[in-house]
């Protein structure tokens, strides 16, 4: 059957309606994809087309290598948010199987939004690309580091790249997150006493965890013993492998950051800090959600600020800006889903008694715990990988100032609060009583 | 009898112009400790405007509300929320409970968000009243809808409020457990201020003391059923 069966399509459109929040996020995180992607590839595409030389071979091995990273970031990113965005719509796909939905349906319901998310996401991120390559080319013309004869040209081959990464990664995603969401009994996922993203984690996933975690340390081990050049290209790899892993063992580390932050908050963070206490048990593998992206934000600021103090040319401060915006952005863009799902809980809050300075403390308490847990796992994993790998490549992790581990701190915690309290102004403004009725925002 | 809720000429319009829709018009009511009173009338009727004006939850148009004396139709948000949380018990259809908190914290919640102490020998009186002894440490999830009704009427009186508002509580229940959260919704009465039921239910309208009747934003009629089958008894000996 078509992918755009009539049923499916409107089954899809039906689904975006229900939840324009999880639809926005997904977008954006596919838009700040494609803009990365297509930024990377046209340079490196530009710099296989310009004449040959030292600086132009120099700068064609920089551009693949951006490509291949972002690329690999792009993967683990929109993976992430079209699990994310389908769990979001747990109730609706639930809704839809109670009334007969078969779960082929609701697999290929999730792969047409996604493909026409794609479809909407390839121009604006093209667009933003292009920009974003001509600003990182300019700079380079204006440090002398662009070679003789090469000129900027965008066109089809960062577009096609792009489209498939988009279309790719969205589908893979998509099916994997269907797959789960059409396996869950519809009258669990409906039931109002349901906590959203509190479904146990399984033993599948903990084994996967395990799989990635060991699949790390075995490439940084191959790594460290293989040239220094390769080391250097792999670090990267390893990197996402170890965020794999965090990303899968997520609602294990959120529940040790919780267990750890739980003291804290309970003596100084009154009822807020209880009730923050209380959802990062329940629900913890939305917990999991938020801490990947930030995990992986501060796993790559880490290992980028630590390759400035090697070689601090215009290029690396450029890669570490690129890398630091793009997984912030997405970070970010992940709270705020997370946020704006809560509007029912929020308001049911408020008609208790809650005063909306009160729904803030709860959630400032639980980005603590969640910004303990994501910047964490990340320098956690940046150290895993520098700690071996560090010394070889010629920018060994003690290398780093205190105050440059401290400014991430501050900014880093700055941002998971900034992003998860962004949207509570404007829920808050609507009715407690609206609010506890309607179910979606 | 003392009056604990007071509606003086309260009216709710929503929109402007041609297309103002009047959910409330010019509402008189007054509603005395200890009874239960119960408001009906056909969807669109204004029931729900009536329930959320009178709870502080809307602001009226026009008119004033007085709730054990005090002005809230002119309150400021904050001040308002204080006095829900205090004074103010509510038990909506469904949803009515955290899903991440115990049974016996989602009970202390309004007493807890007002800064008192975890006060957990109060939550087990109240389970026990509404007969969850030993549920405590449930959590929603685990209950049944009737028990989870029960858990939100143990929330609504534990701050022994001036008043408490049930809107459809026997909505989404079975006859027989529907009739069990009623009789626990007039025991309430009986140690507490008043309780306002908003129902389609004929069975819990008759169960009532008063009967409040709206249409079309006006209300039509003002019943005793209780008090009436009362007099009639005595009339009758």
């Amino acid at each position: 059957m078509s992918l755009f069966a009539p049923t499916t399509t409107g089954l899809a459109t039906a689904s975006v309606r229900a939840r324009p929040s999880a639809f926005a996020g997904t977008f954006a995180a596919l838009v700040f994809s494609a803009t990365v992607v297509t930024a990377c590839v046209a340079l490196a595409v530009s710099a296989a087309k310009a004449p040959v030389s030292p600086k132009q071979a120099e700068l064609y091995d920089v551009g693949v290598a951006f490509s291949n990273l972002t690329v690999y970031l792009a993967i683990f990113v929109i993976g992430q948010v079209m699990s994310l965005a389908v769990a979001q719509r747990g109730r609706e796909s639930a809704l839809l199987r109670a009334i007969g939905a078969e779960p082929k349906q609701i697999r290929r319901m999730v792969a047409t939004e996604a493909l026409w998310t794609s479809v909407l996401a390839l121009p604006v991120g093209y667009g933003l690309g292009a920009l974003l390559a001509r600003v990182w080319f300019d700079g380079m013309a204006a440090n002398g580091m662009v070679p003789d004869g090469m000129t900027l040209t965008v066109g089809l081959i960062p577009l096609f790249t792009t489209a498939g990464v988009l279309v790719v990664c969205s589908q893979l995603g998509g099916m994997i997150a269907a797959w789960r969401a059409s396996r869950t009994r519809p009258s669990a996922a409906l039931a109002d006493s349901a906590v959203q993203g509190g479904g146990r984690a399984g033993r599948v996933r903990a084994t996967a965890a395990v799989a990635f975690l060991v699949g790390a340390i075995g490439l940084s081990v191959a790594a460290g013993a293989g040239s220094v050049e390769d080391a250097a290209s792999e670090i990267p790899v390893v990197l996402l492998a170890y965020l794999v892993a965090i990303g899968l063992a997520g609602p294990w580390i959120g529940r040790a950051a919780t267990a750890v932050a739980a003291p804290l908050l309970r003596r100084y963070g009154g009822v807020a800090g209880e009730l923050a206490i209380a959802g990062a048990r329940a629900r913890s593998r939305r917990l999991a959600a938020a801490i990947t992206p930030i995990a992986m934000m501060t796993a790559f600021a880490v290992v980028q600020f630590v390759s400035l103090t090697g070689e601090m040319d215009w290029m690396a401060v450029f890669g570490t800006l690129l890398y630091a915006g793009f997984t912030g952005l997405v970070a970010a863009n992940t709270l705020v889903m997370l946020t704006l799902e809560r509007l029912r809980e929020f308001s049911l809050l408020r008609t208790v008694g809650a005063e909306k300075r009160q729904v803030r403390a709860i959630v400032v308490a639980e980005s603590a715990i969640t910004a303990l847990a994501g910047l964490g796992g990340g320098a956690l994993a940046a150290i895993a990988v520098l700690a071996p790998l560090g010394q070889k490549v010629g920018t060994p992790l003690s290398g780093l100032p205190v105050w440059v581990w401290a400014a991430m701190l501050v900014s880093g915690t700055g941002l998971v609060l900034a992003a998860h309290c962004a949207p509570l102004a404007r829920m808050l403004r609507v009715r407690p009583i609206d609010g506890v009725t309607r179910r979606s925002t | 009898m003392d009056t604990v809720l007071e509606l003086d000429q309260v009216s709710r319009s929503y929109g402007r112009g041609p297309h103002t829709v009047h959910a409330l018009r010019d509402l008189d009511a007054r509603l005395h400790a200890r009874t239960l009173t119960a408001v009906v009338g056909p969807s669109g009727s204004g029931k729900s405007t009536f329930l959320q004006c009178a709870a502080g939850l809307d602001r009226p148009t026009s008119g004033t509300v007085r709730l054990a004396g005090r002005e809230i139709s002119a309150m400021r948000e904050r001040e308002l929320t204080r006095l829900r949380r205090g004074r103010i018990g509510f038990v909506f259809q469904s949803f009515n409970l955290l899903p991440a908190l115990t049974v016996q914290e989602n009970v202390l919640l309004p007493l807890r968000l007002d800064g008192e102490r975890r006060d957990p020998a109060r939550a087990r009186r109240m389970l026990a009243r509404v007969g969850l002894e030993g549920r405590a440490h449930a959590r929603p999830g685990e209950l049944s809808g009737g028990q989870q009704q029960r858990v939100a009427i143990a929330r609504a009186l534990i701050t022994e409020p001036d008043i408490a508002f049930a809107d459809e509580p026997t909505g989404s229940l079975d006859q027989g457990t529907a009739s069990e959260v009623l009789g626990l919704l007039r025991e309430a009465v009986s140690s507490h201020g008043a309780t306002v039921v908003v129902t389609h239910d004929p069975t819990v309208a008759a169960q009532a003391d008063r009967v409040l009747r709206l249409s079309q934003g006006r209300l039509v009629q003002d019943t005793a059923p209780r008090g009436a089958v009362r007099d009639a008894a005595e009339a009758l000996a």
